[in-house]
């Protein structure tokens, strides 16, 4: 289940549409911290996380006077730092991510002591393709569905479930888990061709 | 038969399964605790701390939100013109490009990232558009040579990325034929990515990635060029 996202005064809001400069930083107050999380989890770089976040708001900032309260106000912030995440992915998709390729070969897992260990955990995170870790954190954290991971990607939901499926196979090695390969039952990985 | 990944995942997500496999997962005991191991990685993930962005930040944002703010119809005609002159030059190159040759000269560059490659030292490099002075102050510079390995393309595409990241926030108005080519630039580059992404996989000889990597540093150069254009007051 996605974290609730913090309510925005109706009042706030009024004056944010007016473009009362102190709204808007009140609006920043209150969304900065789950965009800044969102972004850097997505991005898997504070830099460009930064980045979002700057950008989102100054949108946020510039379009404030045509939200019309059709979706939650965190939901649309969020929405608009989700797409300046995958923008950012597009301009820079391989050049940050070429030398990992995108093959389990050669992947030496990060063992660790459990799946609570969260260090371990963000670092398996980052260490996922950028389609994968933004399909595992857009899917199971931020609790979009499939469809929408692949509208908001120009994708198919098959393609965020494949995606997703990749991501959690990888995540098993990461965390030093292993392919189940040793008894009757076998599991199915086709990134492994264990099938 | 084996139930996939995305069959555990469908599972632990509560959609729809055949019944079939279904009930193969449903009777190894193995399988539900690969599933219930999946349902505590997503609540890990979950409980991942949240994380503050640096104190300056809204500042920073206020910052840059007055410096982009639209300007004036006459500014914007005069900017409308220089970026319909800069899509016009660089249509003009990118149409009349030969093949990426084996060290040749780029057209422009940003400075910032300072030079670092060079032309192989066996092949002669000129210099296109080399009448114009470089200028560090200025976002664009002619007369850098063109990367023609793999790696020193790969590092050609990774600082234009870093360029265009660098581009003032661009304003929300544009013209028409602007946006479309913005947006062709960034569908071409996304194709390419998408096929230097799979090349190891499908196992594309590497001279035809590097001329994969040659065509996004192309594509890349003439979108930092546009927007940087579009930038301009």
């Amino acid at each position: 289940m996605p974290k609730p996202l913090p309510q925005l005064d109706s009042a706030v809001l009024a004056r944010a549409q007016h473009g009362d400069r102190t709204a808007h930083a009140e609006i920043y107050g209150l969304f900065a911290t789950s965009v800044f999380t969102l972004a850097r989890r997505m991005l898997a770089s504070k830099p460009l996380a930064e980045d979002v976040l700057q950008d989102t708001f100054v949108e946020v900032i510039r379009k404030v006077g045509t939200y019309r309260g059709e979706a939650e106000f965190g939901f649309w912030v969020k929405r608009i730092a989700i797409n300046k995440c995958l923008m950012h992915l597009r301009s820079s998709w391989v050049s940050r991510r070429d030398s990992e390729g995108d093959e389990l070969v050669g992947l030496l897992p990060t063992r660790a002591a459990g799946i609570d260990d969260q260090i371990a955990l963000e670092r398996a995170l980052d260490e996922l393709s950028d389609t994968a870790r933004v399909v595992v954190w857009l899917h199971d954290v931020e609790g979009h569905t499939h469809g929408e991971i692949g509208r908001m990607m120009g994708r198919t939901a098959s393609f965020s479930k494949s995606q997703l499926a990749r991501a959690h196979e990888r995540l098993r090695l990461l965390l030093g888990g292993q392919p189940v390969n040793d008894g009757p039952t076998e599991l199915c990985t086709p990134v492994l061709k264990t099938c | 038969m084996h139930p996939s990944t995305e069959d555990l995942l469908s599972v632990r997500d509560g959609e729809p399964l055949d019944a079939v496999t279904s009930n193969v997962i449903a009777e190894d005991a193995k399988l539900e605790r690969e599933i219930e191991r999946m349902r505590q990685v997503r609540h890990a993930l979950g409980r991942l701390p949240e994380l503050s962005p640096a104190d300056d930040m809204w500042q920073r944002i206020v910052a840059v939100e007055h410096e982009t703010r639209p300007r004036s119809n006459f500014r914007r005609l005069a900017a409308g013109a220089g970026i319909a002159a800069a899509v016009a030059a660089l249509a003009i190159f990118i149409v009349s490009s030969p093949s990426r040759p084996t060290g040749g000269v780029a057209p422009h560059a940003i400075p910032g990232d300072r030079i670092t490659t060079t032309a192989p030292a066996d092949s002669p490099s000129t210099v296109v558009g080399g009448e114009a002075p470089f200028d560090p102050d200025s976002p664009l510079f002619y007369g850098r040579v063109v990367p023609a390995s793999y790696p020193e393309l790969v590092q050609e595409s990774a600082r234009l990325d870093r360029a265009l990241r660098r581009v003032p926030y661009q304003r929300p108005m544009m013209s028409a034929e602007t946006a479309t080519t913005i947006a062709g630039l960034e569908d071409r580059i996304a194709l390419i990515d998408e096929q230097i992404t799979y090349s190891n996989a499908r196992g594309v000889p590497q001279p035809q990635r590097v001329a994969l990597w040659g065509e996004r540093v192309d594509l890349m150069n003439a979108l930092v060029h546009v927007r940087y254009a579009q930038a301009q007051p």
